[in-house]
């Protein structure tokens, strides 16, 4: 079992994370989604975490500027059930 | 005598027919047919092949002409069971009657077992025995009875298939199913189809999906319609086949790509994409043969019993169609035995499966209606078959239906070899436009590099024999998503282009890969936050021992690490994870503030959360005191900016959620003062009346303890009754909370 105390264990569910390879990058991505209603956190040096709801808004603001960045993992559903057939 | 190049042959005919005797037949044998002794062979043969006798024979037995036709086509030798099958096919009808008398009048050899001795030909023909023998015939003999019977003219009248005769109406081929397979599975990269909760494709979803798919018996460039009912069904048959070879994947209720799965079968060779085409066909859950009952009914007229199993799904469960497997193998394996030649009779070959299978579709399907297995056959002939590439549908002018094998539809059922890798030289198959499109010459390339194009470009155009691809910049770096480098790329298309590449293709490739390595988005999973880095290095280094994601963990920070999971569970080895505070943000955040002073607010030992995090500094400036390094208070220019109108219920509705039991009335009073809020109160000294602008304000100040103790009564909405000795009290906390609460009248 853990060396750390539970009581300073966090665990955020349902984030996403966007990694940049450079300082430079992130300012400049940060820049670019500044005008979007997110919730951007700074972790570390290179990375902003943000909940996973918003993946999409990042991805399609990041498209808009001829950026496809490499994704990992499975997003939210970001489209609405669609009318069943009948 | 009739001196004509065919009469010339006669004695070849002859000749070739007393050598077969000779070999075949005991004399005593010989002798037990024609019914009399003879002294020479050939002589024999000659009388025996006698145009006039042979239309005596003709005469008493029609059914020979049906029989001579059905060896068209065959080597000289074949097992009798084999002939009639063939001639069933072939719309001959049974001709075991004709072969019988054939054999019985010495024109088809019957060969004996191997040491077979003292044998009757009139006991072998009456016990049927001759069925499971090789008959041969000699090839001069046959074009001599072809000419002395007038055969040629009989054909049509017999109503065998003629190849001239048929009009192609399903055109196929395996490549084309290969085709549909990569641009629908392309289609899923990084998007989903939906389905609905029965687990069918969702038509509206559908059709993002289906456009420029090639469906069965459509003309290349019509744009299939998902609200159609034969489109529709094609589509799911691409969608259960895709499924089962592992090139989509489904999850809550969505349909996507797999990229592993795509990878396997679009750059595996012919022989194994045949393989896995016919196994994944074979054990198919996702789709049946009485899901194209439409079509069926259209084409044969058979109806459906309401019980009959024909609705599979894409997701959950389909146990009942799982016995369909055994039963599609039966049909393939029957299928092979089969001696396809060109054009066969749909309803003859139904017959001769239903012959073969000797009831086992039947007791296999479970239907309930006793017309299954033959719809089943059916089915499998005129829809799967077709739509898998390995057969052609057609009509003949008297509106049969035929169908006839593809090439590779033959070697997919075994019934020629599997194909070698030929190396032939190919040109190459493409060109690259310096405006990213690049021209693909179909007769030319492989699935393989037709798979490169697909992860690098959209297809935007489909003709017979050209293909055009657009190459963008998401295309590109989606293709580098998947593993692909700019120098793999720009090598595949030097290696396939029939001209140089243009220099912007190379240089925009570069740059599109080095803008694709900046960012990487790790799209949901979980972050561990702790603030000791040393201690919880080591338990990651145990966690990693225990857990082995498809996808790494991400260090974020030295106390940040981001998990690809959402199960918690799957970490409880290594993190009391009960113990542990947990924000899961698709549902409501636990609180995470407190208040600290009349207007600010600091973060609870366990910390914020992110959205938390983000919002506060939209309203609030940290206040940056020793004893509350973290506290915030709030702004009110800040919160006028942040919510307009709304400033009141915006940030009232922000702190209830953040803090513990909600706002207090206090609060709440005191921050629709600090907004502006028209508030007022004043003390009535004498009666002691305390006045509120409103309804709210009066319920809020209600609750306000230092008031609440010196409410006597409560005189309407907007009025409470106060004890004269606490007037002052309430003066006092009127003034504190910022309203109004000048008295008037005279102290009591």
């Amino acid at each position: 079992m853990s060396r750390l105390d539970p009581s300073d264990l966090t665990f955020h569910v349902n984030v996403s994370v966007l990694h940049c390879d450079s300082l430079a990058t992130l300012e400049e991505t940060l820049l670019l989604l500044s005008a979007l209603p997110l919730h951007v956190v700074r972790l570390g040096a290179t990375s902003i975490a943000f909940p996973a709801s918003e993946f999409h808004m990042v991805k399609r603001a990041l498209h808009e500027q001829g950026r496809f960045p490499r994704t990992v993992g499975k997003p939210e559903r970001h489209v609405p059930l669609a009318e069943e057939d009948l | 005598m009739d001196d004509s190049p065919s009469e010339s042959r006669r004695p070849q005919a002859a000749q070739s027919l007393a050598a077969c005797w000779q070999q075949h037949y005991p004399d005593e044998v010989v002798a037990e047919m024609v019914g009399r002794g003879f002294s020479d062979h050939v002589e024999l043969a000659d009388s025996v092949i006698d145009p006039d006798a042979l239309h005596l024979l003709l005469n008493d037995n029609p059914n020979i002409s049906n029989a001579l036709l059905s060896l068209d086509g065959l080597e000289a030798r074949a097992r009798a069971e084999t002939i009639r099958r063939q001639a069933l096919l072939s719309g001959l009808g049974d001709v075991e009657v004709g072969l019988t008398a054939l054999v019985r009048a010495g024109l088809v050899i019957m060969v004996p077992e191997p040491g077979q001795r003292g044998w009757s030909l009139l006991e072998e023909i009456e016990t049927r025995r001759f069925l499971q023998r090789e008959l041969i015939w000699p090839a001069p003999l046959l074009e001599w009875l072809r000419h002395a019977l007038d055969l040629e003219a009989a054909r049509h009248e017999l109503g065998g298939i003629l190849e001239q005769d048929v009009i192609v109406t399903l055109d196929a081929s395996v490549s084309t199913l290969e085709l549909n397979l990569l641009h629908l599975s392309s289609g899923l990269c990084g998007d989903a189809l939906i389905l609905n909760k029965d687990g069918s494709p969702n038509r509206r979803s559908l059709t993002r999906f289906i456009k420029g798919l090639i469906l069965p018996g459509r003309d290349l460039g019509a744009e299939p319609d998902p609200m159609k009912p034969d489109d529709y069904e094609a589509a799911f048959f691409l969608l259960g086949l895709g499924l089962q070879l592992g090139l989509l994947h489904e999850d809550e209720r969505e349909l996507t790509a797999n990229p592993r799965g795509l990878e396997a079968f679009f750059t595996a060779n012919e022989a194994e994409r045949d393989r896995l085409l016919m196994r994944a066909y074979r054990s198919c859950a996702h789709w049946s043969e009485f899901e194209a009952h439409a079509l069926l009914e259209r084409s044969s007229g058979l109806t459906f019993d309401s019980t009959t199993p024909r609705r599979a799904v894409l997701g959950g469960n389909n146990d009942w169609a799982s016995r369909f497997s055994g039963v599609r193998g039966q049909v393939l394996s029957d299928l092979n035995k089969l001696p396809w030649g060109g054009w066969a009779d749909v309803d003859a070959v139904v017959e001769l499966l239903l012959a073969l299978d000797r009831g086992y579709l039947g007791r296999a399907l479970e239907a309930e209606i006793d017309s299954a297995p033959t719809l089943f056959l059916r089915s499998v002939l005129v829809t799967a078959l077709p739509w898998l590439g390995v057969a052609r549908l057609g009509k003949t002018q008297r509106g049969r239906l035929v169908i006839a094998m593809t090439e590779r539809g033959r070697r997919l059922l075994r019934i020629d070899p599997p194909s070698r890798p030929v190396s032939s030289e190919r040109p190459p198959p493409l060109m690259c436009l310096p405006n990213f499109e690049v021209t693909v010459f179909r007769d030319a390339i492989t699935l393989r590099s037709m798979f490169t194009l697909y992860r690098v470009g959209e297809r935007i155009n489909l003709a017979d024999h050209v293909a055009t691809f657009r190459m963008s910049a998401e295309t590109v770096q989606r293709g580098y998503s998947d593993g692909l480098t700019a120098e793999a790329l720009l090598a595949f298309l030097k290696k396939n282009a029939r001209t140089p590449i243009p220099d912007n293709i190379a240089w925009t490739l570069d740059d599109w890969e080095r803008v694709h390595q900046k960012i990487t988005l790790y799209a949901r999973g979980s972050i561990l936050q702790h603030p000791d880095p040393d201690a919880l290095d080591l338990d990651l280094g145990t966690l990693q021992h225990y857990w082995k994601p498809d996808e790494p963990l991400v260090h974020l920070s030295s106390t940040d690490v981001f998990l690809p999971t959402l199960e918690l569970s799957v970490l409880s080895r290594v993190f009391d994870v009960e113990k542990a505070h947990k924000v899961d943000y698709a549902q409501t955040t636990p609180p995470c503030l407190e208040r600290t002073g009349e207007l600010t607010f600091a973060p609870l030992p366990t910390g914020l959360d992110f959205v938390t995090r983000a919002e506060l500094p939209r309203f609030a400036d940290p206040v940056g005191e020793p004893e509350w390094p973290d506290a915030w208070t709030l702004n009110v220019e800040k919160i006028r900016s942040c919510w307009g109108d709304d400033a009141v219920s915006g940030l009232l509705g922000f702190l209830s959620e953040r803090l513990e039991g909600g706002v207090p009335a206090s609060l709440e009073l005191r921050i629709l003062t600090l907004l502006g809020e028209e508030v007022s109160a004043r003390v009535e000294r004498g009666a002691v009346i305390l006045h509120v602008s409103s309804e709210e304000v009066c319920a809020a100040l209600a609750e306000v303890p230092e008031v609440e103790e010196h409410i006597l009564a409560r005189l309407g909405p907007t009025s409470l009754h106060i004890d004269a000795n606490g007037a002052e009290a309430v003066e006092a906390a009127l003034a504190n909370l910022g309203l109004d609460g000048r008295a008037t009248g005279e102290r009591s």
